[in-house]
């Protein structure tokens, strides 16, 4: 149905050939103006001249820009899209981070990959002073390249160095940079090219027409949103994007759009407003992309049901989003992962977890030369974290978790470590374990009865100081000291 | 407006959102936890507040919200 897509040979060949040449007239970005009401269209041609204005402008204020880090602290907006492409082709290393975590963290991952130049939407996410006070001179708006003049763009880019660096929660309290690289990147859109030739477009409802478009909700700096910039161009579809959560019916409303990467918070406010005869309000999505964190499989099965299109994506930030896809829209193997293809080699180690090896796999963690060799073994294979079992039909079933991560139904990942080093603060805490229960961050606490409500009043005045993803929503209280193993470390299970 | 017209919103609002009766909801009650709420439920309950209360509420406040008294609190205090 669909004409084969082309895979770009890099980030320049996507700009100069995909956006310039092949599409230069569909839509690429939407979203809605500053009066609530507009839909703003940017089509490829206009996006490629933004992207060649932003090369121009970065070359002239960083010239020594290559190798040199450019980083993204904005909610989504077609600047960010801009930048992500301009800041490659500029010859500099792309870093997204999250613009609501907490200053320690941000400050660390600054540190960490000290920016040239920090691109920002100018919004207080609660440590807009320590950033202008820290890297004040550093900070740009995100527009900054309107007034300057669309350059010449060259392939500039390294195919297997370092081009873009995104964070990651570790497992020991701080988070680690991923290193990625072009042919990270290709790798994985080789993959999704086959996703939207041979699984979306094959399932069109009736009336709907090519080309499609996407409900980027999640956040750009984050993995599994992110991989749709790179991943729809070639394909000359177009994004629709929703900076803010709070916006999103009326941005849906306002914006058709047929495809959605969701966390499984986002696939249960879907399945809720489907429950409840709320459909129209969804504006004819109709396709769910989940991520992030495992689903209910009885909720997917009725999804597919009843119009939805449902696809399964089993990725991780260390591989580019690519990894193991599950198109099943029936009962059989919807709680799989899904079933591996040929463009990576999976298997399971002889502990069960599951490994990963090919083009998509990332050059390694940011300086941190220990923690790449913890997952990247001798022969190239990459450890997921995640424990599986295959079943006859060679279906990846994700059985547990090896390392120390609560993985949440927002996609979020949360490091208990760094909870349970917060809550330790509490006098009355005598000692405690930070666990996921029923996909929400539960704190174990052992502390004199007379107590608890003391522990209760520090848990709620600690949540105010979190993002909301990171907040402790439940306690459980022992009269008994925690369980510890031989080495007297404490148990998690 | 009244205070205690504010909270009467903000159960109808979370009524018509999380399906929660009023009568199951204090004051105190914290979003999260006791009322079991999600991220993207709070943010939907923000939304229909600052669309009724016709305001929009800074990012950097978003993250003071863990109990409905908060939420009243603020808007008592910004709503017109």
């Amino acid at each position: 149905m669909a004409e084969k897509i082309k895979v770009p040979a890099g980030v320049y060949d996507m700009v100069t050939r995909c956006m310039e040449q092949e599409f230069p007239d569909n839509v690429a970005i939407r979203y809605v103006a500053e009066d609530g009401k507009t839909v703003v269209e940017k089509h490829y041609r206009e996006y490629a001249r933004d992207i060649r204005k932003m090369v121009t402008y970065l070359k002239n204020e960083v010239p020594d820009l290559k190798g040199r880090s450019v980083v993204l602290l904005s909610r989504n907006c077609y600047e960010f899209c801009v930048a992500s492409y301009g800041i490659i082709l500029a010859g500099g290393v792309l870093v997204t981070l999250n613009q609501k975590k907490t200053w320690d963290e941000l400050e660390y991952e600054l540190g960490q990959v000290e920016p040239a130049l920090i691109l920002n939407d100018g919004i207080d996410y609660g440590c807009r002073a320590q950033l202008e006070a820290a890297y004040g001179p550093l900070l740009r708006p995100m527009d900054c390249y309107k007034d300057s003049t669309p350059g010449e763009l060259t392939n500039c880019v390294d195919h297997d160095g370092l081009m873009m660096l995104m964070f990651t929660s570790g497992t020991t309290g701080r988070s680690k940079g991923v290193m990625l690289s072009e042919r990270n990147m290709c790798s994985t859109l080789v993959t999704y090219s086959e996703v939207a030739e041979n699984w979306i477009t094959n399932r069109l409802p009736a009336g709907q027409e090519l080309p499609l478009s996407h409900m980027t909700l999640l956040p750009l700096f984050h993995m599994a949103c992110f991989v749709c910039v790179m991943s729809y161009p070639p394909a000359g579809w177009a994004l629709n994007l929703c900076g803010d959560i709070r916006d999103f019916y009326r941005d849906l409303g306002l914006m058709h759009s047929d495809v959605m990467a969701s966390a499984p918070m986002l696939v249960e406010t879907i399945y809720n407003d489907y429950k409840r005869g709320r459909v129209e309000r969804l504006n004819g999505l109709w396709d769910l992309c989940c991520s992030s964190a495992a689903l209910d499989p009885k909720m997917l099965e009725e999804l597919a049901a009843n119009g939805f299109v449902v696809n399964q994506c089993y990725g991780m930030t260390e591989t580019f989003g690519d990894g193991i896809l599950n198109f099943t829209q029936t009962a059989d193997h919807m709680s799989a992962v899904g079933k591996p293809d040929d463009h990576c080699e999976y298997q399971l180690d002889e502990t069960g977890e599951i490994c990963i090896r090919g083009n998509s796999v990332m050059l390694g963690y940011y300086k941190d030369p220990e923690a790449t060799a913890e997952v990247i073994d001798k022969d190239g294979w990459f450890h997921t974290g995640d424990l599986g079992r295959i079943d006859e039909d060679g279906y990846y079933y994700i059985t547990g978790r090896k390392k120390n991560l609560i993985i949440l139904a927002n996609g979020e990942n949360v490091s208990p470590e760094e909870l349970e080093h917060k809550l330790a603060v509490c006098p009355a805490v005598q000692e405690c374990i930070v666990k996921e229960k029923s996909q929400k961050i539960c704190a174990v606490v052992y502390c004199a009865e007379e107590r608890q409500a003391e522990v209760k009043d520090f848990i709620t005045e600690c949540n105010r100081t979190l993002p909301l993803y990171k907040r402790i929503s439940a306690v459980e209280f022992t009269a008994e000291p925690l369980p510890r193993n031989a080495l007297g470390k404490l148990l998690r299970k | 407006m009244e205070r205690s017209e504010i909270v009467s919103q903000i159960l109808a609002i979370l009524e018509d959102v999380a399906e929660i009766s009023p009568e199951d909801v204090t004051e105190d009650s914290v979003l999260m936890d006791d009322l079991d709420l999600s991220s993207m439920e709070i943010l939907t309950v923000v939304a229909d507040l600052e669309e009724t209360f016709g305001l929009r509420i800074p990012e950097k406040e978003l993250r003071n919200f863990v109990t409905i008294s908060d939420l009243a609190d603020y808007l008592a205090a910004h709503a017109g």
